[in-house]
């Protein structure tokens, strides 16, 4: 007994309207540009599977918020039960994007990872750019992750 | 005292694309200051914590930090100096360069450059710029604001969030909410058309079954201190509200999604001609403003859909500035109008400068010019980029093509669909250009770009 659905892909910007018909086990999947678009339709029609990208509380750091994401797919319908058991998280720096924060979330074998650099709330002394030549500009300078300019913050 | 420095090139803003403009100047051999008005450099990508950025420029998924930081991190390593927490006040032509007042925390500095780049972004539409009656109680916002609070203050807005509007951020943050814990009882669009991309409405909408209400406006609002409700209602096709279809919602925060516009008052300022249709600087293929030496890019030009356009518009003008600023005879402009047909919303670049298209041309047939020289806007091999969106939607799809005003076809390509939320781009060779510039004389030279509808199979 097959069923056909209708999925929005969401692989790329793109957008393509997928059919897909579940035959059994198996999905059959038309009007996709790509590879992707066919593995996701596929996917789609059986168990949909979503990357979570949140924020974690960070302490001592420049910024207050830590942006994570999990480094593979889990069940949409998980979704919020992984956002309750990263609740609690607080993370310290010094942190580089990609460092996992959360080793095999809710057991799904998906890792939580920093999609951000976290640096410490005392602005560094050794910035790599402080010495980058604008006159009178020290303590100006820096890139994303490395400007410490907020130190009065929690 | 006022500390006074001087270079070739100075980028204004370091969203990603200032940061590609400042990183395509300094690979050209320029000397650049950017400056920022932010602690950190990334813009908005900072706060923009979901993934999807880098699909095309670096065929990965990556979250706004993560993309910014690729940029960043070229910049330091091509040892770069930003001013951070630095606001240009004042911007001016003179000595065929430009003196800007900047304001940082260690008081003024008078910039001068030879060329200037504008990448100053974009602006959320407030609710002083849609028309509701009623109340303004706190719990306002727009979505950027929203994003702002939640992934970089770590604060929930509210409890309960109407979203007035279908803008991407909207959408993106319809599900950044649900996630925090609130609630989200809908997203309402006036048009009968979302207006963010089809991937956001599926995973940020019906991935939490958050109902999406089109041709649905917010007609007031209504609270004391705090936001307590709103009304809703249908509206017509001309977008007025239909009486006797309002409907009361209990709300306490009302998320705004109802557009951006470019932020070009320092551009006003130097008297940078606009683009009515875009609301951001006119620019030939260089994007070079009307105004000699000064450069655009990003969102500030037109209001992008994907930052991977927005930094690849940075790379071009920080190319070309470069070149404009670096020693020796600068070709001379030969600027043709690009005119867009009835079918378009808008077309950037709005102007082809032939002038630099032949240079480029003939730099390449003779082989001059070494690769990265501040001398060349990118050799021979560098394509013009267009960019457009359709008036309205065709589900037919459309072909569109690129003429000379007699006619000589330079581009045609056929779209299976197009929409006026997702931006298309094509590309024009040089050969295509030169071959332009050769059935081009006169002052009624010009491109035309049309559009053909298809009717649905």
């Amino acid at each position: 007994m097959s069923e056909t659905k209708v999925v929005t892909c969401i692989e790329c910007p793109r957008g393509c309207r997928l059919s897909v018909s579940v035959d059994g086990g198996a999905a059959t999947v038309t009007g996709h540009a790509c590879p992707k678009g066919e593995a996701y339709g596929a996917q789609e029609a059986i168990s949909p599977m979503r990357t979570l990208t949140t924020t974690v509380v960070a302490e001592g750091a420049a910024t207050r918020r830590l942006p994570v994401r999990t480094d593979g797919e889990l069940p949409l319908g998980r979704l919020l039960e992984a956002m309750a058991a990263i609740d609690p998280v607080v993370v310290r720096p010094p942190l580089r994007r990609g460092d996992v924060i959360v080793r095999d979330l809710l057991g799904l074998g998906v890792d939580l990872v920093a999609t951000d650099d976290l640096v410490p709330a005392t602005p560094s002394a050794t910035a790599p750019l402080a010495a980058s030549g604008i006159a009178g500009a020290a303590g100006t300078t820096g890139t994303a992750g490395t400007a410490g300019a907020e130190g009065g913050r929690p | 005292m006022s500390r006074r420095i001087d270079t070739d090139v100075v980028v204004l803003g370091a969203g990603p694309a200032g940061l590609a403009a400042a990183c395509a100047a300094m690979e050209a051999g320029a000397r650049v200051v950017l400056v920022e008005r932010e602690e950190r450099v990334g813009g908005i990508l900072k706060q923009c914590v979901h993934d999807g950025f880098g699909l095309v420029r670096y065929r990965s998924k990556l979250s706004g930090p993560e993309y910014a930081l690729r940029d960043a991190d070229r910049f330091a390593a091509l040892g770069g100096a930003v001013m951070l927490e630095a606001f240009v006040t004042k911007a001016e032509r003179r000595d065929g360069g430009f003196s800007l007042s900047c304001v940082d925390k260690g008081g003024v500095v008078e910039l001068s450059s030879k060329a200037l780049v504008l990448a100053t972004g974009c602006r959320e539409r407030t609710d002083r710029q849609v028309f509701i009656h009623g109340d303004r109680p706190a719990g306002i916002l727009t979505a950027g604001l929203a994003q702002y609070m939640i992934n970089v203050q770590g604060l929930l807005p509210g409890r309960r969030a109407l979203i007035l509007g279908s803008g991407d951020i909207g959408l993106i943050m319809a599900r950044r909410m649900t996630l925090e814990g609130m609630e989200v009882v809908g997203a309402h669009e006036a048009k009968p058309e979302p207006s963010g991309l089809s991937r956001n409405v599926r995973q940020c909408l019906e991935d939490f079954s958050i109902p999406l209400e089109l041709s649905s406006t917010v007609t007031s609002v209504r609270g004391g201190r705090r936001v307590e409700g709103v009304t809703t209602a249908r509206v017509d096709e001309a977008m007025r509200p239909i009486p006797g279809t309002e409907r009361d919602v209990e709300c306490d925060t009302l998320v705004l999604s109802v557009g951006l516009i470019p932020e070009n008052e320092l551009a006003r300022s130097l008297g940078v001609p606009l683009d009515p249709a875009t609301k951001g600087p006119k620019v030939d293929q260089s994007m070079h403003t009307l105004v000699d030496g000064v450069f655009a890019c990003g969102n500030a030009v037109h209001v992008n859909d994907l930052a991977d356009y927005v930094s690849e518009s940075g790379e071009t003008a920080g190319r070309a500035a470069a070149a404009y600023a670096s020693p020796g005879a600068r070709p001379e402009r030969r600027l043709v109008p690009v005119e867009a047909g009835p079918g378009f919303l808008y077309a950037v670049p709005q102007l082809v400068d032939l002038g630099s298209a032949a240079a480029e041309a003939s730099g390449g047939a003779t082989g001059a010019g070494s690769a990265g020289s501040a001398g060349s806007t990118g050799g021979a091999d560098e394509r013009a980029a267009f960019y457009f969106r359709s008036r309205a939607t065709m589900p037919g799809g459309a072909v569109v093509r690129m003429a000379t005003a007699d006619g000589t076809e330079l581009y045609k390509r056929r779209y299976a669909v197009l929409r006026p939320p997702e931006m298309e781009r094509f590309e024009l060779s040089p050969h295509a250009l030169s071959e332009a510039l050769a059935g081009m004389r006169g002052d009624g030279a010009r491109l035309v770009v049309g559009m053909e509808r298809l009717e649905p199979k």
